[in-house]
């Protein structure tokens, strides 16, 4: 991806980076000018008045007159002006609400303080993390578990609440690949772009779009949470920030069909894959599951469990075999192990590679 | 004019105490029924109030210096912001020019003894008073953290605390609506003789609108944050998705009232830069008729835009389309106004005394708000702004750039009235410059800030927003210390201030025709108006100028100032 | 300004005329009582909507409430809108001094005045007995608002608890599952949210019109009323009359959906 390619935002505007953007920019330029036309004007008009009748000896007042025509001339003049622009604004947005019919989907979720991206095919992205592909459609279908949020990507110009108890869809077409550039702070990312959030597994960060979080959804209470830090992330409402990356259609097939890739420290490992496991339990387990066989967690210990004999509260018994995880974790309330039936695991989706992952990590703890 | 017409006490001196002084002790406060001391009673809450919104406006200031934590948690943040936008729209910005100001010239420029229902505008004070308490308590007990906005389901599901805030702002809206109920009645049934429609002072005419939106408008918000509070107490499920209610229905009850808020808030601050405007050009304002009807026209029209807030929040694409046509109608009476204070200065003979640089000053900030308002009503730019900083500097400077600078017009402009002391005009020119620049360097940077991407409600942002965001805060700091220096001067006016004459700018307007200190009754003898408030071609140079020092009337000297 | 000459006592000091002050008491209630009407118009347009989301709930949540409860309710109150403005009536004739006993306006005075303020008065209390019934019914069989719907700790799915079953089953509001499971609609929560939300406002309403009338009788009884002076029995029956008026929407809306 060549760098010195990509758009470049103006002192108002962050840089363009969808298909609508440039119809809102002319937007907003227009009705930019028709303000500096009409501060101009009044200014100017005030401030040679405020010089010109600027009370002094021998000056008197003129008694006001009227004028109707000046009255009926500037209460319906502006209104041609505003229908137009009513009528410009209307159809750009009708534009941007509609999503062509090509468009592929993304299901949004929304919770207090992470967005989850789950693409066609029921692969779940890493947590706060959108891939789109270049030049196609995307239309999200969101929708929220607890309040409400705004799904905001400045560079697309789009913007829309994220509300509980309904779906609602935005689309958008992105028109430039997102660089892959490595980065420790904004400083190192060209324009428009942040040094996204730390991937799980404390790898190096890359340059990616920002996703805001623009609906006011509150901050646990009386936790000190740097938000930049490591781990410290998506902490509250200002930090709930997701990483947008565009990438080839190539790129983004790849990724429907394998799932996310592995992370970069993983790759080229002899171990990649219980590595990448251990990474997975590291983001998503490690709440409930230990792996050391010695902690006390609310669920089931990972050390020694893979090929051991499992009971369960119904009674019935099986072995930990790789469909028997692999079912545990995608619809775990089909067996609840005994004695830990007072905590719910919730569902997890994840590619076959990833579990794959997962399953190579329990195996190895049993090493 | 001719020297048997009326209204001209003041060609006497006083005879008797003003009304400061004619019955004294805390009692004589507490229990008044006079017009005049119940406004003085809610200047002194309201300024306190600004006060208090102020110190949270600069935290917030200190806070956002600095990505990350550099003040307090996110936590405190949301709280922080929280009460410095209730308590600026509650109980500062809302009842600040109506019922402190109002309150106390409304009744005098019509010529009357006192508004309608005295003991109903002592009541409604106590009411303001306990809503102000209850806001507070809300304030110390718990934990407010839902955005002026009540949101739900944040709020529904927030702290407890959050139901206190509701009764709070809920109690405050019966203190508001009271006041709208008496102004009305006043206005209609309490006119001295001579004062026909067509003579009514533009303050009044402003007031009037404003007190018709506060009839109209601030029982829907009551009744909306009445369900909030069900909701958290008996959970009935209107606005909790969880239990099959519609959360953007709140919003839609909100805004129902709070768009046309705006309107009870800008009004009374377009009300006395009229007066102003008059009284420094001395001339009529311009298209007189059309001033007044604008003001009606805003107040009927602000009822139906309200959906402009909520334009990415979910509506049908058709109701999306009509309130973005009617938001567009709102520019026109605004631009009316506009247009012709400007021409109003046209041929004009004009002072820059305080008073008149901050209605100046309105002016100004008022068109490049409302223009960026503008901005926001176009459907497809609102939808990268909403809920930016844009939206946060759009209002700032509209509520501050154009009620704050409004309402301390007129402050500067009555002040000699009321208190009977002048201050000093050259400390109100320091204080003038400081909040002018600070106010601007604090917001138009914001609407960068905004334009570029930074998400409102932040505690935190992205480190590409640190300069401007610190250009914000210093700004905040400058204008913070341009409030000090007016509060100072104003403290030494009352302590040292010269004795005001009766007419200090020389105006027509019938306020100025009754003495100071003003009388218990407004007017020693009921007044009769036998010409308009604005008549400057018709007044006396007795009329305009009595009891001034020779070298003070403008022929000689005050040209000079 | 001399106060001594200034008119008849009951003419406060900054009123001019007797007529001036009357016309602001009463433009003052008119746009009060306008205020009124939109302070509720927000829970009407909150019942519009979700009746139209959930037809189904609020009809069978119509059943659940008593319509004869509701009727008697309504006449009470229509009833009691006529002694009110019976009272204004009274008042307005007032005394009449000397005149003969059998000329007298028949009702005139402050006698009658006090007699249809108190009738008026009984007619406010058996209206707030009757609502007390029918609160006291609902919260013992748990048709009550949002999560208190059912009383919390019914099982819901099954809809355990005999009363609370029993009431469901009268007003056809029951829907059996094939496993045998009996379910409601799940929206009567909102119904009955909406239910009190309304019918309690306008119950808070109705009592501070029996602490007005207390204090209107007080001030009868003491004769401050006369031909000339009967602003405050004229205002309170306005205000009277709106109560009035939103329970005659009331009652239908949420009594009589079909
Ligand atoms: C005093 C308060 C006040 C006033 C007067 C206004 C005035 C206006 N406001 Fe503003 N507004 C607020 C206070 C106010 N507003 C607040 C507090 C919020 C945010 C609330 C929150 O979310 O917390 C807000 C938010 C807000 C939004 C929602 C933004 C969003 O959240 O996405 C919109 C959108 O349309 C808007 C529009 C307007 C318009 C069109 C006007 C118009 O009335 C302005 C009209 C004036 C002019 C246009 C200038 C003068 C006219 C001319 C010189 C004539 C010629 C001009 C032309 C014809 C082009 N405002
Ligand atoms: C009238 C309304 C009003 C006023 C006057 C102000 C005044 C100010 N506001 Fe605020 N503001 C709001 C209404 C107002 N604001 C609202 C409604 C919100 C939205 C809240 C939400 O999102 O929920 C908001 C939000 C808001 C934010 C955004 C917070 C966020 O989204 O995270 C910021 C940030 O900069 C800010 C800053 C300021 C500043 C620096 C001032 C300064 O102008 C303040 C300067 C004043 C002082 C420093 C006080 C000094 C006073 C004295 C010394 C005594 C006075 C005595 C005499 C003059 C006699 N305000
Ligand atoms: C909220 C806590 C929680 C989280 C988070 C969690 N689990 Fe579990 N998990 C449990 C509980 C409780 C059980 C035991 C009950 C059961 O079998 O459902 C369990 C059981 C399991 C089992 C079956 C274990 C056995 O003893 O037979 C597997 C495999 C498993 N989890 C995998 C995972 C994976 C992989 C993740 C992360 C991607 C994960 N869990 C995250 C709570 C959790
Ligand atoms: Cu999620 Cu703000
Ligand atoms: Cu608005």
């Amino acid at each position: 991806m060549d760098e010195n390619n990509l758009p470049e935002g103006t002192l108002q505007l962050p840089p363009q980076w969808s298909t609508l953007a440039p119809e809102v920019d002319e937007m907003y330029y227009f009705i930019y000018w028709v303000s500096v036309a009409f501060t101009v004007v009044i200014f100017a008009a005030m401030i040679y008045f405020m010089w010109k009748y600027r009370r002094r000896p021998g000056l008197k007042a003129k008694p006001t007159g009227h004028s109707t025509a000046l009255e009926i001339g500037w209460t319906f003049a502006p209104l041609i002006l505003l229908v137009v622009l009513f009528h410009q604004g209307f159809t750009g947005y009708v534009r941007g609400a509609v999503a062509p019919e090509d468009s592929i989907e993304v299901r949004v979720r929304g919770m207090q303080w992470n967005w989850e991206f789950e693409h066609r095919g029921g692969v779940i992205d890493d947590l706060n993390y959108l891939r789109v592909p270049v030049n196609t459609p995307v239309r999200l279908i969101m929708s929220s578990s607890d309040v409400l949020h705004s799904f905001f990507v400045p560079a697309f110009r789009v913007k829309r609440d994220v509300v509980p108890g309904m779906y609602s869809t935005l689309w958008f077409e992105a028109t430039q690949e997102t660089p892959d550039i490595q980065c420790e702070s904004d400083a190192d990312c060209p324009e428009g772009l942040w040094c996204g959030n730390t991937p799980p597994g404390g790898e190096a960060r890359e340059c990616v779009l920002p996703i805001f979080c623009a609906e006011y959804c509150g901050a646990p209470r009386g936790i000190t949470a740097s938000a930049f830090d490591e781990g410290g992330r998506n902490t509250n409402h200002s930090t709930m920030m997701g990483d947008l990356k565009v990438i080839t259609q190539a790129e983004y097939d790849e990724f429907i069909e394998l799932g996310p890739p592995p992370p970069a420290s993983c790759q080229g490992r002899d171990d990649i894959n219980e590595c990448w496991g251990e990474q997975i339990h590291q983001s998503y387990c490690v709440a409930c599951h230990s792996v050391d066989g010695a902690t006390q967690a609310p669920a089931p210990n990972w050390k020694g469990l893979f090929g051991n004999q499992r009971q369960f509260v119904d009674g019935s018994s099986a072995t930990a075999d790789e469909n028997y995880i692999r079912q545990s974790i995608l619809q775990p309330q089909s067996q609840i192990v005994q004695g830990y039936n007072n905590v719910n695991m919730p569902p997890f989706r994840f590619s076959d590679r990833q579990l794959d992952a997962i399953i190579a990590y329990m195996r190895s703890l049993n090493e | 004019m001719t020297a048997e017409v009326a209204p001209q006490p003041h060609a006497h001196a006083p005879t008797g105490e003003g009304y400061l002084t004619h019955e004294r002790g805390l009692k004589s406060w507490l229990f008044t029924l006079d017009h005049k001391r119940i406004g003085l009673m809610y200047l002194g809450s309201v300024l306190l109030a600004f006060l208090l919104g102020g110190i949270m406006a600069l935290l917030v200031r200190a806070e956002l210096l600095f990505p990350g934590e550099t003040l307090m948690e996110a936590d405190t943040y949301n709280q922080v912001f929280t009460l410095h936008g209730a308590i600026m729209v509650f109980l500062f910005i809302i009842p600040s020019i109506p019922a402190a100001l109002g309150n106390f010239f409304l009744p005098i420029m019509l010529g009357t003894k006192d508004v309608a229902f005295p003991r109903l505008n002592l009541g409604s004070f106590y009411i303001y008073c306990l809503g102000a308490i209850v806001a507070i308590v809300a304030i110390v007990i718990g934990h407010v953290d839902t955005g002026w906005t009540f949101y739900t389901p944040y709020s529904a599901r927030a702290d407890s605390s959050v139901i206190w805030m509701t009764s709070g702002a809920f109690i405050l809206g019966f203190s508001s609506i009271l006041t709208g109920v008496n102004f009305i009645a006043t206005v209609h049934k309490m006119r001295a003789p001579g004062l026909h429609w067509k003579r009514l002072p533009l303050f009044i005419w402003g007031m009037y609108a404003t007190s018709v939106i506060q009839v109209l408008a601030t029982p829907v918000l009551a009744i909306t944050l009445f369900l909030l509070m069900m909701e958290k107490t008996l959970t009935v499920g209107i606005f909790d998705p969880a239990l099959g209610g519609d959360p953007v229905l709140f919003q839609h009850f909100f805004w129902f009232y709070s768009h046309p808020a705006v309107y009870i808030m800008i009004l009374p601050g377009m009300a006395i830069v009229n007066e102003v405007i008059a009284t420094f050009s001395h001339r009529k304002i311009f298209g007189y008729m059309f001033v007044a009807m604008s003001s009606i026209s805003l107040a009927l029209v602000g009822f139906l835009v309200w959906g402009h807030h909520m334009f990415t929040a979910g509506m049908s694409e058709y109701a999306t389309m009509v309130f973005s046509a009617l938001t567009f109608l709102v520019a026109i009476p605004s631009g009316v106004k506009v247009f012709n204070w400007v021409a109003t200065l046209y041929q004009g003979s004009i002072s820059f005394k305080s008073p008149m640089l901050y209605s100046l000053g309105f002016i100004a900030l008022f068109t490049i708000g409302g223009l960026t308002g503008l901005f926001l009503g176009i459907l497809s730019v609102d939808i990268h702004l909403h809920d930016t900083y844009f939206v946060v500097a759009h209002f700032h400077y509209v509520m501050v750039g154009g009620t704050v600078f409004g309402f301390v017009s007129g402050l500067h402009y009555w002040w000699p009235k009321m208190t009977g002391k002048m201050y000093s005009e050259k400390l109100a020119r320091v204080a003038f410059v400081f909040v002018f620049v600070g106010f601007n360097v604090t917001f138009f940077s914001q609407f960068v800030l905004g334009s570029q991407g930074m998400p409102r409600r932040y505690y935190d942002y992205l480190d590409q927003f640190q300069p401007l965001h610190m250009t914000s805060s210093g700004g905040a700091f400058i204008l913070g210390f341009g409030f000090l220096i007016m509060l100072f001067m104003f403290v030494k006016s009352l302590v040292s201030g010269e004795k005001a004459p009766p007419n200090p700018w020389s105006s027509a307007g019938y306020e100025w025709m009754t003495t100071t200190p003003i009388h218990p009754h407004n007017f020693a003898e009921p007044p009769v108006m036998t010409r308009g408030p604005y008549d400057y071609h018709l007044c006396t140079e007795e009329e305009l100028f009595p009891g001034f020092p020779e070298d003070f009337k403008p022929s000689e000297k005050a040209a000079k100032a | 300004m001399a106060h001594a000459d200034h008119g008849p006592k009951y003419l406060a000091h900054h009123f001019d005329t007797p007529k001036q002050q009357f016309e602001s008491a009463k433009l003052g209630m008119w746009l009060f009582l306008a205020q009124e009407i939109l302070f509720f118009s927000g829970l009407f347009v909150a019942y519009g909507v979700f009746r139209t989301w959930y037809p189904e709930s609020f009809s069978v949540g119509s059943h659940l409430l008593d319509w004869k409860m509701g009727a008697l309710n309504t006449v009470v109150l229509l009833f009691s809108s006529f002694t009110a403005a019976m009272a204004v009536r009274a008042a307005q004739i007032g005394e009449q001094t000397g005149v003969p006993e059998k000329d007298q306006h028949k009702l005139g005075g402050r006698k009658w005045t006090s007699i249809f303020l108190i009738i008026t008065f009984f007619c406010a209390a058996g209206f707030m007995v009757v609502k007390y019934l029918e609160y006291s019914h609902k919260i013992h069989v748990g048709t009550l608002p949002g999560q208190f719907f059912g009383h919390p700790g019914f099982d819901m799915a099954s809809v355990a608890g005999a009363e609370f079953y029993e009431e469901m089953e009268k007003a056809g509001a029951l829907a059996y599952e094939s496993g045998g499971h009996a379910t409601v609609p799940f929206h009567l929560r909102t119904f009955f949210g909406i239910y009190f939300v309304m019918t309690g406002l306008h119950g808070i309403h109705v009592l501070i019109g029996m602490g007005l009338l207390l204090w209107i009788l007080k001030r009868n009884a003491s004769g401050e009323f006369s031909a000339e002076y009967n602003t405050p029995v004229d205002i309170f029956a306005l205000y009277w009359h709106l109560v009035d008026l939103i329970w005659i929407f009331l009652f239908p809306l949420l009594y009589l959906i079909d």
